[in-house]
């Protein structure tokens, strides 16, 4: 299972949660989804730390289990305000990735 | 001069910093200043912050509250030197529990939050009052 969560914070970034990545995982994990490519894959429990990247139709989450959350800014670098239809999108591709990969 | 804040602790031990509002208003950056030999008087302050020093349990901490880009904590190993950045862009910042250290062993270094909880608040307190 890879399962984690989503929260909403107060200046409309996001925080995510790994709850759980038991997921056959070994190098990189890759499919499409809608018009994004989607690229998963784990560091270590000794290595590096959870954290997530996306640009206009690629998605990038590292994962790992010994530091689990990460945060996703509205804001990208430099300062760009993320419209809220894309933001939304963002949202809502993680919410499906989430469901895609656990429904396998 | 005020500032707003939330500090959750997170269930794996990290903290998650949240900047609701401030209004503080920071000394503009200095130059450099040196005497007629070209000797430096003073170095120039490269950012904008505030800094105060206080005693916590017996140890003197030092505690920067800087402007910046983004909203940040940065603490150094013995954790008696405390550097928060805000922004009123970037608000929220999570300080992991573990940091991974390139220089030493290579191993995860478990950070004391629970301490570092009940310091940020004396350090910001200690900075509004030297204003």
């Amino acid at each position: 299972m890879l399962k984690f969560e989503l929260k909403r914070l107060r200046d409309d970034s996001l925080l995510f949660k790994l709850i759980d990545n038991d997921y056959p995982i070994l190098s990189e994990y890759q499919f499409e989804l809608d018009d994004y490519v989607i690229y998963i894959n784990t560091n270590s429990d000794d290595f590096g730390s959870t954290y997530i990247s996306f640009d206009e139709d690629e998605i990038y989450i590292t994962l790992n289990k010994n530091v689990p959350y990460t945060l996703i800014h509205k804001y990208g670098y430099p300062i760009v305000d993320r419209d809220d239809i894309y933001y939304d999108r963002i949202l809502k591709m993680l919410e499906k990735i989430n469901t895609k990969i656990n429904a396998q | 001069m005020k500032i707003k804040f939330i500090i959750d602790k997170l269930d794996d031990g990290s903290l998650l910093f949240q900047l609701v509002d401030h209004n503080i208003i920071f000394p503009e950056p200095q130059p450099e200043r040196r005497d007629e030999q070209g000797r430096i008087i003073s170095r120039r302050i490269r950012r904008k912050r505030i800094s105060t020093s206080f005693e916590y349990k017996g140890e003197q901490i030092r505690f920067d509250l800087i402007d910046g880009y983004k909203t940040q904590l940065s603490v150094n190993n013995e954790l008696n030197h405390i550097s928060l950045t805000i922004s009123k862009t970037y608000k929220c910042y999570i300080f992991n529990r573990y940091e991974y250290d390139w220089y030493y062993d290579n191993k995860y270094i478990v950070r004391d939050t629970d301490k570092l909880l009940n310091v940020i608040p004396l350090g910001i307190k200690e900075c509004l009052n030297l204003n």
